[in-house]
Parts: structure tokens; C-alpha cells; sequence
């Protein structure tokens, strides 16, 4: 594989194209070399699971044409060279189950192969253009793992309220969202109770970058232990003052319940000595005798018009393997806006660049399309709830990057369903279309 | 960006009195604007003529439609009267840009538009059409840019309308100090030449001020079909306005114009004259579409627009036909 890396190294630009080649089958025999070349162009710079957005075009495309010359469905070609280990480290998965749960559950959210009528159901003219096509493709991600070390701190004021401190940031992902509720789980407290504190490295707290889909991860379980730490404290402190045995109380709904008598945690909070109720801890690091790898399907439903090359996309479907929910709605949030960044990458975004000035000709807005609210379907979350225990106490990993692999190859193979003409290039645009449809002479 | 004057113009007199010197004349600014900030245009003076009674109106006069400069793209798409008699504009107009830019822009500003060429826009690029040597769209990228070759420069114009009013016969009124003409709009736009880079005859002292269709027969059809990469917030790729009328189920009178295959929008004269006198049949059809593209001289990255512009000529005269 040949990288174009730009004039300039910016670092993060390097990515593993080859990585889909080495971890998403079962092959004995894998080689992917890779070279980055320098060109008369801007840098590049890593984008939302680099390297294996673009690999994995290549890679599910080149499955969905194996499929059919084997005659074979392209679910079951998958499900036949499925690989519990990575075959890279040699090592098996943390979940070795979890792409089989992503596959039956875009086939099972999608309907697959419930095949929409090959010309256009709305149209009832016999002539239509309009051709329908599914296509679905598979992805694995090398990130969505923790990536410790990180540390985390949860304290209470003396009026009950609680702030969880970190040195990590929300990138959009809704972070503060999810670490809110993990320290309201572990203390029982309802969410608008919780403060989250982030980005403040002056606590020398520290956090891994946002990046590799690791946030979740990495500071949930700091978090957590962080809760569960200060829960220990507020538990001895009521015993104290509820003069019996820490195993005696329980903690439910913000009050602290004893054999006899029972307390509030804001009414302990104010008893205690202030600055004192703090739980810290620090995720340091996790074993390494399993491999950490996301894994999505999606499926696509698309029509062309085969007259004036116009795709349109009526249906994505998208089966992440993001480990434990932790916020359905936030986890569908990411899906949606992955899939949709995925739909652009596919059909419209691309950067365009003159070789012999060097100049990016594209670099706004009016000429770098990124899809509107028209190219985008409905986006369908075929939920794969499988904790994995293993990665780290929560069962989480994380969802930002995986969403976003798939979709390509799986519109790709739509199209191919649909026509039978194969588009290489991206973004998949009108032009390569009819190029496509003028070099396979079909029906004008 | 540079510093500049901004005046508003009270009435037309002092409008035209004063053009000539270099202002830019702003409207719905959605052009000007974006020209300015990048230096393309390096305009001193701004004039702001949205309140200088310049037309904003869509009127039916004895002498057909008026369509003000000052009408805006949302007003076209509105219009009840544009929809009934002429659907191609209502199209045109309603796949332009966004709804937010079609409420500012103009119809003025939108025939008087600069060419949306990646090389022309771009500030470190000192392309033929801002006075350069040649064209860098032709040795470097140009899959959005002219099949024929009617320039050194290869931009094409980005209005739909344009390719719209052109089928419609439509003339321009200019407006001087001096006085006022009326042009054919297939007169007033030219591709650039050495002596005038520039898409228009607008001459400097002038400014367009309506825009008027002639009377059409009754039984008149139309349509614009478009081609862009995305569904909405595109440039055309090829539009293709087609706008004809039948007597006895034969085509008397048809004008095809193109739009995104050459500087200014294009009317395929070949391809009107092979189905002008015709039933329109399947023949017929086929014969225009193949002289669509006569005297094409196409790049090797847009040699695709060839075909996209027989496939919606096609489809355009099956829609109508």
C-alpha cells in the first residue's frame, strides 16, 4: 500500500492501512507492506480511525466479489473465515464472540437478505431506471480499548454535591456525560447530583490523549474505582456515626440505611470534617495476554438511477461492538454521526489538489461537500450488547472510531448489487459512476 | 480582505450616476462577499443597492414576464405564476444553493455571478481569467470544468437560472447614466476572450436591472434537470434546460441550453434542429442526444460530463415528450 504522506510530517499521518488485512479473517498467511511517500501536497494528518477507513474499502469490496464468484452469501463467506485470535499478535481477542454478534445483529436488524424489488417499488412504470442493491461489509479497529495510565478523583462537599475530576476532555464524544453517570452508579446518586470536572491537569491527574477511541476505557474504570473509593469512605464514616459495622449499611438513593437508624449523604457530608471525603484512584495498567479489537457490520440498502448516475442511499444499518452501553442514546449519537461521516467519505468528501502547485483546491466549504441532511437515510443501531470483562472492569470500549469503518464497502457493494458495475475510487461520485456504467456499456 | 467604502444608493439616478469607477454594486452579497474576503475582488467601494428601488418584483406585462434583479432566488421558487408557466425555473431556482442563501440571493447577482472554479477562487492561484498566462484547469484539475473549448479559460458558469432564461429567449435590461439597453441574454453572456475577461457585455458604467421572458405560446413545456454530487447545496455538474412547444403533435419551436459544459451556458443548436419539425419519437430523441456533445473538446478528467449531458438531454426530452 502507498501513502500519499504530503510534504510535511505532521505525526499520527502513518496509519495502519494493513491492519483490516491482518486481523478481520482467519489466514494463515497475511503480508501487507506499506510505504508512505512524500508528495507536492499538504500534510496528512490521522482522521477517525485512520488507515482502516480506507484499508477496509478495499478489503470488504474484494470479500463481496469473492462471495459471488463462490456463490456464496457475503454473511456466510465472513462467518466461514472467522478468526477468534489476532492472527498479528498472536494472541486471542478479549471478546472473541463480539463480530459474530455484530453480524447477526445487522442481519437481523436489517432483514438481510430481504432483498427490495430490483426496480424502484415507488415507480410503478415498467421502464424505471431506478435499480436497488444491499450490500453489508465487516470492520475490525485496533483501538476502542483502555489505554492507561489514568487517574481520576471523586469527592464530596459538605452539602452532599459530588464533582468527579479528570485530566481528559470531551471531544463531542460525551464524555462528561458517561462519566457523570458512572460515578452517580457507584454512589447512588441521582445524575444532576454529579459535577464533572474535566480537563484539569493542574490536579496531576493524568489521562491518555482523546484519541483511538480510548477515553471511555481508559477513564471509566479511573473513574469508577475513583466512586467506588469515596463509597467506601462515606460507608466508615456512617458506621461511625451510626455506631455499627460497614457491612451493615447500605448506600440507596443518596441515604445510607443501618440496621436502625438511617442517614443522608448530604447529612453526612455535613457531619464529616470538610476536604475529606475524596476517593482517587489510577487505572496504572491492564494485561496484555488478550488482544483489544472493535468490531462493527453495517448494511446498506441503496438505489441508482441508472440514466443519471444518482446514488441514493435508503438504508444504513450499523452493528458496533462497543463492549457495555453505558447511554444508549449517547452510543447512538455516535453511531449516527460515524455512519454519516462514513456516507460522506463514500459519495462526496475527498481532498482535491493541483500536483504541480501543491495547492489544496478544495479547502472549504463550498467546494469539499460534506453531506447534507438529503444523502443521509435513516442510520438503524443494531445494538450488540457484549461486556467484556476482560478489557477492564467495566466491560466498556470505546465507540467513537468503529461506526465510521463499514459504511463505504457496504454502499460500495450496494451499488454493486444494484448495477453490477464495482466502483474503486472514493468518494464514489457521479462522474466515476457514469464512468463506471459507460465502461460496462449497461442500459442508458 | 481590504478595507473598503460602503454606501447605500438612495434611488437609481445615484446609482447609475456613479457607476464606473470601480464600486461593486451588493445585493444579497452571496457572491460579492465570499470575492471580497478572499481578494479576488479588490474592490475600494462597496454600494449597497438592495433599497435603491432597482425592480425587485415578478410582473406579467404585455411585453411577457419581468423578473426584477432584485428578486430573490426564494421569491422565483414562490412565485405562483413562474411555477404554472415556466416549471424549469421553479426547478432551477428550488435546487440552488439553500433555502438560507436563496432568501439573500439575487436574480441579478445570480446571472452576474463569477465562475466557481477551484483555480479562479483561490487566492494563490494566478489563473488566465484574473490576468494570468493560461488556464491551470487544463494540465492540472478540471473534472468540474468546460467539455468545449470556447476560451483559454475552462471555468463554466454556475447559474442554473441562467441555462433557464437562455431556453426561455429571455433579454436583459442594462441600465446607464446614459440611458438603457436591452439585450438578448444569448448576446449578453460570452465566453472570456483577451479583451475581456469576463463572462458578460456588461459594461462597466452599467448595471443589469431586469430581466424579461417574452410572451411564450400557451401550450409551452419545460424542464431543468440538474447533476450534482450531493442531493442538495451543489453546483451543477450538467443542467439541462429544455423548453419547447407542440402544434399537431409536431415540435414547432425548441431551445435546449446546457449549463456546467462551457464558460457561459450553452444552447445546442444541433440537437434543436434535430428534433425541431419531428413528432418527438423515439428516433428523434436518440438523434438529438447524439448532437449534444458536436464539437466537444473534452479533458481526460471530465470527458464524463459527454455523457452526462446526453443521458439528462435524454431523459429531459423523454420526460416531455
Amino acid at each position: 500500500m502507498l501513502i500519499d504522506g504530503g510534504a510535511y510530517r505532521q505525526g499520527g499521518e502513518n496509519s495502519m492501512v494493513g491492519g483490516c488485512y491482518q486481523k478481520l479473517y482467519a489466514c494463515e498467511n497475511v503480508r501487507t507492506e506499506q510505504r508512505q511517500y512524500y508528495s507536492n501536497s499538504g500534510p496528512s494528518v490521522a482522521f477517525r480511525a485512520p488507515g482502516y477507513v480506507e484499508g477496509t474499502f478495499a478489503l470488504e469490496q474484494a470479500m463481496d466479489e469473492l462471495a459471488r464468484r463462490l456463490d456464496l452469501d457475503p454473511f456466510e463467506l465472513r462467518e466461514r473465515n472467522y478468526t477468534r485470535v489476532d492472527q498479528k499478535k498472536n494472541l486471542p481477542y478479549s471478546s472473541p464472540d463480539a463480530l459474530q454478534r455484530c453480524y447477526a445483529a445487522a442481519r437481523q436488524v436489517f432483514g438481510w437478505p430481504r432483498r427490495p424489488d430490483a426496480k424502484g417499488e415507488d415507480s410503478a412504470e415498467e421502464d424505471s431506471s431506478r435499480r436497488r442493491g444491499i450490500g453489508m461489509a465487516a470492520s475490525v479497529w485496533q483501538g476502542g480499548g483502555a489505554n492507561p495510565p489514568a487517574s481520576a478523583q471523586v469527592s464530596m462537599a459538605s452539602d452532599g454535591t459530588v464533582t468527579v475530576h479528570t485530566g481528559t476532555q470531551d471531544i463531542g464524544t460525551g464524555t462528561r456525560t458517561v462519566l457523570a453517570q458512572i460515578a452517580a452508579g457507584v454512589l447512588c446518586l441521582p445524575l444532576d447530583h454529579i459535577q464533572v470536572h474535566l480537563g484539569d491537569t493542574g490536579m496531576e491527574l493524568h489521562s491518555p490523549s482523546s484519541a483511538g477511541s480510548a477515553t471511555l476505557p481508559t477513564v471509566g474504570p479511573a473513574v469508577h474505582g475513583a466512586a467506588t473509593a469515596l463509597r467506601q469512605q462515606l460507608l466508615e464514616a456512617a458506621a461511625e456515626e451510626l455506631d455499627c459495622a460497614v457491612d451493615s449499611l447500605e448506600l440507596e438513593r443518596a441515604v445510607i440505611r443501618g440496621p436502625e437508624k438511617s442517614l443522608s449523604l448530604a447529612e453526612l457530608a455535613g457531619k464529616v470534617q470538610p476536604d475529606t471525603l475524596r476517593g482517587q484512584f489510577t487505572y496504572s495498567n491492564k494485561p496484555d495476554e488478550k488482544s483489544l479489537s472493535t468490531f462493527a457490520v453495517q448494511c446498506a440498502e441503496v438505489e441508482v438511477d441508472t440514466v443519471t448516475g444518482e446514488i441514493t442511499v435508503r438504508r444504513l444499518v450499523c452493528a458496533p461492538d462497543c463492549g457495555a452501553l453505558v447511554n444508549p442514546m449517547l452510543a447512538e449519537s455516535q453511531i449516527i454521526g460515524g455512519v454519516t461521516q462514513g456516507t460522506g467519505f463514500a459519495l462526496c468528501e475527498g481532498r482535491v489538489s493541483d500536483s504541480e502547485s501543491g495547492l489544496v483546491l478544495n479547502a472549504n466549504l463550498e467546494d469539499y461537500l460534506i453531506p447534507t441532511l438529503l444523502d443521509i437515510p435513516s442510520i438503524e443501531h443494531a445494538s450488540v450488547e457484549l461486556p467484556d470483562r476482560f478489557e477492564n472492569s467495566l466491560g466498556v470500549k470505546g465507540l467513537g472510531e468503529p461506526p465510521m469503518i463499514a459504511t463505504a464497502p457496504a454502499i460500495a457493494n450496494a451499488v454493486h448489487d444494484a448495477l453490477g458495475v464495482r466502483l474503486r475510487d472514493l468518494p464514489m461520485d457521479r462522474r466515476s459512476l457514469i464512468d463506471a456504467l459507460r465502461g460496462e456499456g449497461a442500459t442508458r | 480582505m481590504r478595507s473598503f467604502s460602503y454606501k447605500r444608493a438612495a434611488d437609481i439616478e445615484e446609482l447609475t450616476a456613479g457607476l464606473g469607477q470601480g464600486q461593486r454594486l451588493l445585493a444579497g452579497g452571496t457572491d460579492l462577499l465570499p470575492l471580497l474576503k478572499t481578494d479576488i475582488d479588490q474592490a475600494a467601494q462597496v454600494l449597497d443597492i438592495k433599497e435603491s428601488g432597482l425592480p425587485a418584483q415578478i410582473e406579467e406585462t404585455i411585453r411577457g414576464i419581468e423578473i426584477g434583479s432584485l428578486v430573490t432566488l426564494s421569491d422565483i421558487v414562490d412565485s405562483p405564476i413562474l411555477r404554472k408557466r415556466f416549471p424549469l425555473l421553479h426547478q432551477a431556482a428550488q435546487q440552488s444553493a439553500t433555502a438560507q442563501i436563496r432568501n439573500r440571493a439575487t436574480l441579478g447577482g445570480n446571472l452576474l455571478q463569477r465562475p466557481r472554479c477551484w483555480y479562479f477562487r483561490n487566492p494563490r492561484s494566478h489563473c488566465w481569467l484574473k490576468g494570468g498566462g493560461s488556464c491551470p484547469a487544463i494540465a492540472g484539475r478540471h473534472e468540474h470544468h468546460a467539455i468545449f473549448e470556447d476560451s483559454p479559460c475552462r471555468a463554466v458558469h454556475p447559474s442554473d437560472l441562467a441555462a433557464c432564461l437562455l431556453a426561455l429567449g429571455a433579454l436583459v435590461s442594462l441600465r446607464s447614466s446614459s440611458g438603457r439597453r436591452e439585450l438578448p441574454l444569448s448576446d449578453f453572456f460570452a465566453a472570456p476572450d483577451r479583451s475581456r475577461r469576463y463572462e458578460t457585455q456588461l459594461r462597466q458604467d452599467e448595471l443589469l436591472s431586469l430581466v424579461r421572458i417574452p410572451r411564450q405560446a400557451d401550450t409551452l413545456q419545460s424542464v431543468y434537470l440538474k447533476a450534482m454530487d450531493r442531493k442538495a447545496w451543489a453546483f451543477a455538474l450538467v443542467g439541462v434546460a429544455v423548453v419547447l412547444t407542440r402544434r399537431d403533435d409536431v415540435i414547432s419551436g425548441v431551445r435546449i441550453v446546457a449549463t456546467g459544459v462551457a464558460n457561459v451556458p450553452r444552447r445546442l443548436e444541433r440537437s434543436e434542429e434535430a428534433l425541431a419539425g419531428t413528432r418527438g419519437e423515439s428516433q428523434d430523441v436518440d438523434a438529438a442526444v447524439r448532437e449534444a456533445s458536436a464539437g466537444v473538446a473534452a479533458l481526460p478528467g471530465n470527458a464524463y460530463k459527454i455523457d452526462l449531458l446526453e443521458r439528462l438531454l435524454g431523459k429531459a426530452l423523454r420526460d416531455l415528450l
